[in-house]
């Protein structure tokens, strides 16, 4: 796994909350909570082909 | 990498540049009602006290700067059509303005140059009215979204470049 990906998921977690906090100042709740799903799908979407890794060496590791 | 450096300096200045442009687009507004005030409280004046026909009136607003200036001067080539029509048609220049707000400006027009002095007059005051609480408003929401839109645009193109990296 790419270590660079560990850092792109940090800053996107921090832009994330930034972007929270900003709209939860401003009064605007609803859109804080969909910038924050969409940086989960955001990273979960990057983690997919990870997981997947994982699932594989666990059925290979396991002989399923 | 020096390319991947300026393409994220790019991503990142033009979605701050759009940040700025939609918080410059609510601080207009917000000029352009306070100018709509002055005019209407002048108007009203030259209206009720001077008795000035409505094409001066035009002429002497179209000295105003900026775009209430513009529009008044683009009513003055509109010579032979009705106030409303040409309000409508010239509205174009406040393109800064919401929808309600111009919606009181044509009210306004309905009025103009038609009936006795007392109820331009009226008419004038009412939309002024109107103004004013569309200026307050639009005060309140260039105060409190204008920073929101700068900040939001910078942490959304660093995330993008971030994601593009």
């Amino acid at each position: 796994m790419d270590v660079n990906l560990i850092f792109q998921i940090a800053a996107i977690g921090i832009t994330v909350s930034a972007i929270n906090q900003l709209l939860r100042h401003s009064g605007r709740e609803e859109q804080a909570m969909l910038t924050t799903i969409a940086g989960l799908v955001v990273v979960l979407l990057m983690v997919l082909s990870e997981v997947k890794n994982l699932f594989d060496t666990i059925k290979t590791l396991f002989g399923l | 990498m020096p390319v991947k450096i300026v393409g994220m300096v790019a991503i990142i200045a033009s979605c701050t540049m759009l940040g700025f442009e939609l918080s410059s687009h609510l601080i207009k507004r917000v000029h352009i009602l306070e100018t709509w005030q002055q005019v209407l409280w002048r108007m009203s004046g030259l209206v009720r006290y001077t008795k000035t026909p409505l094409y001066e009136i035009y002429e002497i607003f179209a000295l105003e700067k900026g775009e209430v200036g513009a529009f008044f001067s683009s009513l003055l080539k509109c010579g032979g059509e009705n106030t409303l029509t040409s309000w409508k048609k010239n509205m174009g220049e406040m393109k800064w303005l919401s929808k309600s707000d111009v919606e009181i400006l044509i009210n306004l027009a309905k009025g103009l140059g038609k009936g006795d002095t007392d109820t331009q007059v009226k008419d004038i005051e009412f939309a002024n009215a109107g103004i004013k609480s569309a200026l307050n408003q639009a005060k309140e929401i260039s105060s409190r979204d204008a920073k929101m839109y700068r900040s939001i645009s910078f942490f959304a193109g660093v995330t993008v470049a971030i994601l593009l990296v």
